[in-house]
């Protein structure tokens, strides 16, 4: 690995460590709050918010990551731990129901085209 | 290997661990049962991974209860392993869902063949006919050697050059048959009717023409077969008085070209069989 791309993920981490301070989540534990924050990241990126029961779940995840940052802040950060948890959990959960939704979609869409195709043939 | 997964996701978890706490089970813990309970009839068979997965959050969970019932571990514990259920179901409904899709796929693709067959089988019968009699077909007519398909109707609104879904539908034959047939060449012709300026409707069947070639180069016809012309709002093929006559004249021609006699190829079901040569 280059020297080049080692110190841009160790700016990217200390960007992101950085970042965890700002929104008062330093005494969370820190690789379950990237884990968190990744699984959010990825959901969103799949557009979970555009679908209803995934966009549900993945606020949730953003309710629970809201707590999960009051808890540590009152100096409770094992239950903040434990609300990350939940978070990875809904995160996930909202990107496998947005994936099953557009394939769902896709599913309709093609069998839309085969009726069209049939009713194609039939004689006008 | 997916079998043994499969046994491996059906001997489970025993629901009696619960037994072994003293006080009961959160109503965390037993929502993650009965989540559980479903996802192993629901998806054990079409996602055995996703399941056991699930199983192992939920072993989790009921050690967490036996070693402090009623904790918030346990109840962490216990919730992490329903969206872990939920999410295996929902990976067996993507699942499903493909190979859905695939089926449609398959039905569409027989559909194309028969259509395609169907056609080449009424050119043949129609070789004598008169034109007066093909224009009662659905879009399509022999013009002496070549093949003539006509998209009319819901094709293009009014100064506008898109193409609608049906339309898109309609020239997945056409791609089929120009595949099938890699020796004829393409003209596309855009029409428009008589609303507005010559000039307007000969640039916009210019486009509407246009429109038609980049869809068959998208899906594959080489752009080197494909020649695309527009011919504004001559030859009519309806009265301009009425709006059922304008959609039909607001139409794409386009002709599959015989080749000439020392490049062709002969064309199943159009061409005749070729005489076996004689004997020396």
């Amino acid at each position: 690995m280059s020297y080049q791309r080692l110190s841009r993920q160790g700016g990217v981490g200390l960007a992101l460590a950085l970042a965890v301070v700002a929104c008062g989540g330093a005494s969370l534990n820190q690789a379950k709050l990237a884990e968190t924050q990744t699984a959010m990241q990825a959901a969103e990126t799949l557009g979970a918010a555009n679908d209803p029961k995934a966009k549900q779940s993945l606020q949730r995840a953003r309710d629970e990551l809201a707590e999960a940052k009051r808890l540590a802040k009152d100096g409770d950060e094992d239950r903040g731990n434990l609300y990350l948890e939940r978070a990875t959990a809904d995160a996930e959960l909202a990107s496998q129901l947005k994936r099953t939704a557009s394939e769902e979609e896709k599913a309709r869409a093609a069998w839309a085209k085969s009726k069209a195709m049939i009713d194609v043939r039939a004689p006008q | 290997m997916k079998s043994k997964l499969y046994r491996l996701a059906l001997a489970g978890l025993p629901l009696s661990l619960a037994a072994c706490a003293s006080a009961g089970p959160s109503q965390e813990l037993k929502t993650a049962r009965d989540a559980y309970a479903k996802t192993r009839q629901s998806a054990a068979q079409v996602n055995p991974e996703g399941t056991l997965e699930a199983g192992r959050a939920l072993r989790a969970a009921e050690k967490a209860h036996s070693d402090d019932a009623g904790s918030a571990l346990e109840r962490t514990h216990a919730y992490v392993a329903t969206r872990k259920s939920e999410l295996a179901m929902a990976q067996a409904g993507e699942a499903r869902a493909r190979a859905d899709r695939e089926k449609a796929q398959q039905v569409y693709q027989a559909e194309l063949e028969r259509e395609v067959g169907a056609l080449h089988q009424e050119l043949q019968a129609k070789q004598s006919a008169s034109d007066e009699a093909n224009r009662e077909r659905v879009g399509w007519r022999q013009k002496g050697g070549d093949l003539v398909i006509t998209l009319s109707g819901v094709v293009f609104e009014t100064g506008g050059y898109e193409l609608s879904p049906d339309a898109k539908t309609r020239l997945d034959v056409v791609i089929h048959a120009a595949k099938q047939n890699p020796s004829r060449t393409l003209t596309i012709a855009g029409f428009t009717d008589d609303t507005g300026r010559a000039e307007t409707n000969r640039e916009l069947s210019q486009k509407r023409a246009n429109a038609v070639k980049a869809y068959l180069e998208g899906q594959g016809v080489a752009s080197s077969r494909i020649v695309s012309v527009g011919r504004g709002e001559s030859n009519p093929v309806a009265s301009n008085d009425t709006t059922e006559g304008r959609a039909e004249n607001r139409r794409v021609e386009i002709t599959l070209e015989r080749p000439e006699p020392s490049e062709r190829m002969p064309v199943k079901g159009v061409d005749p069989e070729p005489m076996p040569a004689p004997e020396p």
